[in-house]
């Protein structure tokens, strides 16, 4: 029997092809988007799995209370961990991460390269998150301080295929360093996304503050089914019996301690201080959501092409009731040949989803596979989904086909037999108001996207050259002195960190009120070089690096946040021992998805490896570059030239949204694309139905023209309702967004407009060929016919 | 075989009631060849569908080898039609995806005939009919005639107890019309009950007896003395 059916429903797809191909074309489409977010949220919510435990280890946060607001950060104060570890007993192991806070150099055969991906960790680190090592033991792995334990791919990069083991690797020109263990990292998905661990170093009985400089993370890991409340309770008076304050007044420990599962951090964690960007629950769930609706969509052109044309199968079904099929074994006929048509889609669904692959990866900045890691599972996700996919699409036509009653179809009285028309007209609806509100949301995130790549910043990043300083040895006023020489240079200047990067915490207080606040080193001649505006007071100068009191310049939000508009200049920072000398105008320099926040500057001086910043003139720039190459060269002679421009770097800050713009667009193309496909087929179906009546109409005088109106315009109906019903929730959505920015852009009436418009303009081109093809046949031939 | 007792069917749209049969009695003995004539409208096809199970009445009873079966669900129907009655159309209605030898063997397929006595069958039927040479063939490649011998073959591939055949000639001309109604006499003489729906008096000849209907009611009910093989 089943190979009856199958061979029924093999010879029905081939007999029909155009519908056919539309409703597997639709599907593997789907199935395809589905795919690719298959791999995105496993991939999304496989973090920290991989750890043993996971679920017990837990990262410590602090909160910052004052009087106005709470500050969450990631990071700790040094004591922390230990304290913990030798307080509170539900503690099995604790310890403490601190991540690179710049490229470092790591030579090795005389060959630099430029890191970011090492941490200091403690001893105990992998007690707590169970590496595996390849080679080595990870429990005395970072016993001596010049130890290393380095990633299996990291230490190919270094050695090749000689053994890792025993290798000398010079760090930064300063020290060397001996690697001691390989761990495996692949298929390891956490926030802690490092390659090289090295001991802490210099700092074990140094830096003991609690209060200031929260620069560290701290992992716990708990015995099992510990209450996390109560050990939150008990790290917290574990604290402040050990706090002792740095200024040596007895004032009490006021940031509060939190745990935090880490399984929790990877989409749900936005606190200052990240080790590193993580996701937002809300884009999963976003992609999610558009996977399923162009799976609806497809689904839906299945469902409305199978019962538009059922009266093409009408005559089949009644013979088979009539020779003794049961509407059980009819509907079951129907099922077997949407689940076929769903499992050749399938295989359409994975070509088409490895084609879309690279595109997707570099939009998401990921590299995910999809056959190639997993086969099995891939495969046995897929057959389930392309069988949910045939049920959920068979079902409404296997149990409308298999109703028709059979005395009614072989009497020819079919059309008495069954409307779906509604139906179907419900479900174009359906299809296009997905479409508007993507669309809709599409508008406003280009919109918004425009809005903050053109929206003034504050400052200039234009012509602007970043060079890291390497060597501890260069003093900047050399580097500066050989700069100057360069003609096309406008200014030079010196940083610690720029706009768009991290930058520090320090504890702030003034008069009364403390705060950790973002802060930068600074020379002064930075306002001059990043076109930034003093309002108040005075900036540095050379002479203040040599004073004894401490000088700090604020922004806008500063004096606003301290509430000293007053006279903010001459205002005493307690805690640290200096004034405010001027204030500057608050610029954006964490971009327009984070608001400005209260900002203080210092004096830069040497030792902090800054950033020089080179004010090009635009004219002649190629030339400019090659002369600060050429006498940077001579400045860090052990060093290769490494520079980049801000403009780019901060742009990086865009990068992300833009991206969600472009996968986004991406998506809805397709959807839109899919949408359009059903109705295309269903246009051709309607033509088909209406062929008498066009005739007639013909025959009385009907242009073709108007024959096209008659046709276009139901179609135009559904597809202005659906606009109706959608762009609401469209706008919703891109609300919702749109609160992920801390500046957002005025929706006025355009993408509403252009929702319309678009909509409009794609029906009519879906349908109008149809209706033309319709229009212009003979009437004599759709007449003759019946 | 076949007994109806006060049989009723009643259309009904918003404003028009028709009465499509009337208190109709009829009794069809097992082995008989009945045919049904009539003017058109005048409810014969109506009371072949409701015969053939594929139609409930209204009202009144019908008694199917003894059992009422008027009120039958439409899978009790769907169970008893499939063993025991077979359906020729006037429009053959042969499905257009399966060759001769699927459409014939396709009964057997419901009522779960093993493989190899459905090839068996199938092949037997094909030969008695002589469309063997044209078994690999789609509908769509065969001449009327040819059509209808198919659609005899699957009515009577399960061994029906009855075949109801609803204007079998209507579509054919003259000489396959005659293969068409000498099968079923041959049938008829093999022991299998017949009831035909015909406009044709001289089809109406190869059965034993005619029974005529007008506006829904039997009018008259004649013995053939001598019929036609």
């Amino acid at each position: 029997m089943f190979n009856h059916y199958l061979k029924s429903a093999v010879r029905n797809l081939l007999r029909q092809k155009r519908f056919s191909f539309i409703n597997i074309f639709g599907l593997a489409l789907g199935m395809a988007i589905c795919l690719l977010v298959y791999v995105f949220v496993r991939y999304e919510t496989s973090f920290e799995k991989s750890f043993q435990d996971y679920e017990d280890i837990h990262r410590v946060t602090a909160l910052f209370t004052d009087d106005e607001e709470e500050e969450w950060m990631a990071l700790t104060p040094y004591p922390l961990a230990s304290a913990l570890a030798a307080d509170v007993p539900e503690v099995m192991a604790a310890t403490r991460l601190q991540s690179a806070w710049k490229e470092t150099q790591f030579k090795y055969n005389n060959a630099p390269r430029y890191l970011d991906n090492y941490a200091y960790v403690d001893t105990s680190f992998f007690q707590v998150f169970s590496y595996e090592f390849t080679i080595g033991d990870p429990n005395n792995a970072l016993t001596e301080p010049n130890n290393a334990v380095l990633s299996e791919n990291m230490a190919t990069q270094f050695f090749g295929d000689q053994n890792p083991i025993g290798q000398v690797i010079n760090f930064n020109n300063e020290r060397d360093i001996k690697v001691v263990g390989i761990f495996k990292k692949t298929g390891i998905n956490s926030h802690i996304d490092f390659d090289i661990f090295l001991p802490w170093r210099y700092r074990e009985n140094g830096d003991t503050q609690w209060d200031n400089m929260l620069n560290y993370y701290s992992y716990v890991k708990l015995y099992p089914n510990t209450d996390v409340a109560s050990f939150d309770k008990k790290m917290n008076q574990a604290a402040r019996s050990r706090f002792t304050s740095s200024s040596g007044d007895e004032e009490p420990l006021t940031v509060l301690f939190a745990s935090q599962s880490i399984k929790d951090i990877h989409l749900h964690s936005h606190l200052d201080g990240e080790i590193g960007a993580n996701s937002y629950q809300f884009y999963m769930l976003i992609y999610l959501l558009v996977g399923f609706a162009i799976l609806f969509i497809a689904v839906i052109n299945f469902t409305n092409l199978s019962t538009a044309r059922s009266a093409n199968r009408a005559k089949e079904v009644g013979v088979r009731k009539v020779v003794g099929a049961s509407r059980w074994e009819s509907s079951i006929q129907f099922l077997i040949e949407s689940i076929l048509q769903s499992l050749v889609a399938l295989v359409l669904a994975f070509l088409l989803a490895e084609i879309m692959l690279p595109y997707f990866n570099g939009l998401l900045g990921l590299e995910l596979t999809i056959l190639k890691s997993t086969p099995i599972l891939m495969i046995g996700f897929g057959i389930v989904l392309s069988i949910f996919v045939g049920l959920v699409a068979g079902i409404y036509p296997a149990l409308f086909l298999s109703g028709f009653s059979p005395i009614k179809v072989l009497t020819g009285d079919f059309s008495k037999s069954k409307d779906s028309a509604p139906l179907r007209k419900g479900l174009v609806i359906a299809q296009f108001s997905i479409c508007a509100a993507l669309i809709l949301f599409l508008g406003i995130v280009f919109q918004q996207l425009n809005y903050i790549t053109s929206k003034s910043l504050g400052f200039n990043p234009e012509q602007i050259m970043v060079i890291p300083l390497q060597d501890r040895k260069l003093k900047m006023s050399s580097a500066a002195a050989e700069l100057s020489r360069i003609p096309g240079i406008e200014t030079i200047s010196f940083a610690n960190k720029l706009p768009g990067e991290e930058m520090g915490g320090n504890g702030y207080q003034v008069g009364e009120k403390s705060a950790v606040l973002d802060f930068n080193r600074v020379d002064e001649n930075f306002i001059e070089a990043l076109d930034i505006k003093l309002t108040a007071g005075k900036f540095f100068t050379a002479a203040d690096i040599q004073d004894s009191v401490r000088k700090f310049v604020v922004n806008e939000s500063f004096v606003n946040f301290y509430n000293i508009k007053e006279n903010p200049i001459g205002q005493r920072i307690a805690n640290q021992d200096g004034v405010i000398i001027g204030v500057i105008e608050d610029f954006h320099w964490k971009g327009f998805n984070e608001s400005i926040t209260p900002f203080v500057m210092q004096e830069l001086n040497d030792p902090w490896l800054p950033k020089a910043i080179v004010k090009i003139h635009s004219e002649n720039l190629p030339q400019t570059v090659k002369d600060i190459q050429k006498n940077w060269s001579k400045l860090e002679p052990g060093y290769p030239f490494r520079y980049s421009f801000l403009d780019a770097d901060f742009g990086a800050l865009f990068k992300n949204y833009q991206n969600f713009g472009k996968a986004l667009g991406f998506i809805t193309l397709l959807i839109v694309f899919t949408a359009a496909l059903g109705l295309f087929g269903l246009a051709a179906y309607t033509a088909e139905q209406r062929n008498k009546e066009i005739g007639i109409r013909k025959v009385l005088g009907a242009s073709i023209s108007q024959i096209m109106v008659l046709i276009t315009k139901d179609f135009m109906y559904l597809v202005l309702v659906a606009a109706v019903v959608a762009l609401p929730v469209g706008y919703l959505i891109a609300r919702k967004w749109l609160t992920s920015f801390a500046y957002q852009t005025e929706i006025n009436a355009f993408p509403f407009l252009a929702t319309i418009i678009t909509l409009v303009v794609i029906s009519i081109l879906t349908v109008s060929w149809q209706a033309y093809r319709a229009a212009s046949i003979n009437p004599v031939n759709a007449i003759k016919d019946e | 075989m076949i007994r109806t007792n006060k049989l009723k069917k009643v259309y009904r749209t918003e404003e028009i009631e028709t009465t499509a049969l009337n208190e109709v009695d009829l009794h069809i003995q097992s082995g008989e060849f009945v045919s049904i004539m009539g003017p058109s409208g005048c409810g014969k096809s109506t009371l072949l569908n409701i015969l053939g199970l594929i139609d409930n009445p209204s009202s009144g009873e019908y008694y199917f080898l003894d059992e009422e079966v008027s009120k039958y669900s439409e899978r009790q129907r769907s169970n008893l039609r499939k063993h025991n009655i077979g359906f020729i159309f006037q429009s053959f209605n042969l499905i257009d995806e399966l060759s001769v030898y699927e459409n014939v063997e396709l009964p057997m397929l419901y009522t779960k005939v093993p493989a190899g006595e459905r090839k068996k069958r199938t092949e037997e039927l094909l030969e008695k009919m002589n469309m063997m040479h044209r078994k690999n063939h789609f509908p769509q490649q065969l001449s009327g005639g040819q059509q209808q011998r198919v659609a005899v073959a699957r009515a009577i591939v399960n061994n029906p107890k009855i075949i109801l055949a609803d204007e079998p000639t209507g579509n054919l001309d003259s000489s396959n019309g005659d293969d068409v109604m000498k099968t079923l006499a041959q049938l008829n003489q093999e022991g299998t009950t017949i009831i035909m729906v015909t406009h044709s008096a001289y089809c109406s000849e190869f059965g034993n007896r005619v029974v005529r209907l007008l506006d829904g009611q039997i009018v008259s009910e004649n013995t053939i003395a001598k019929y036609r093989i």
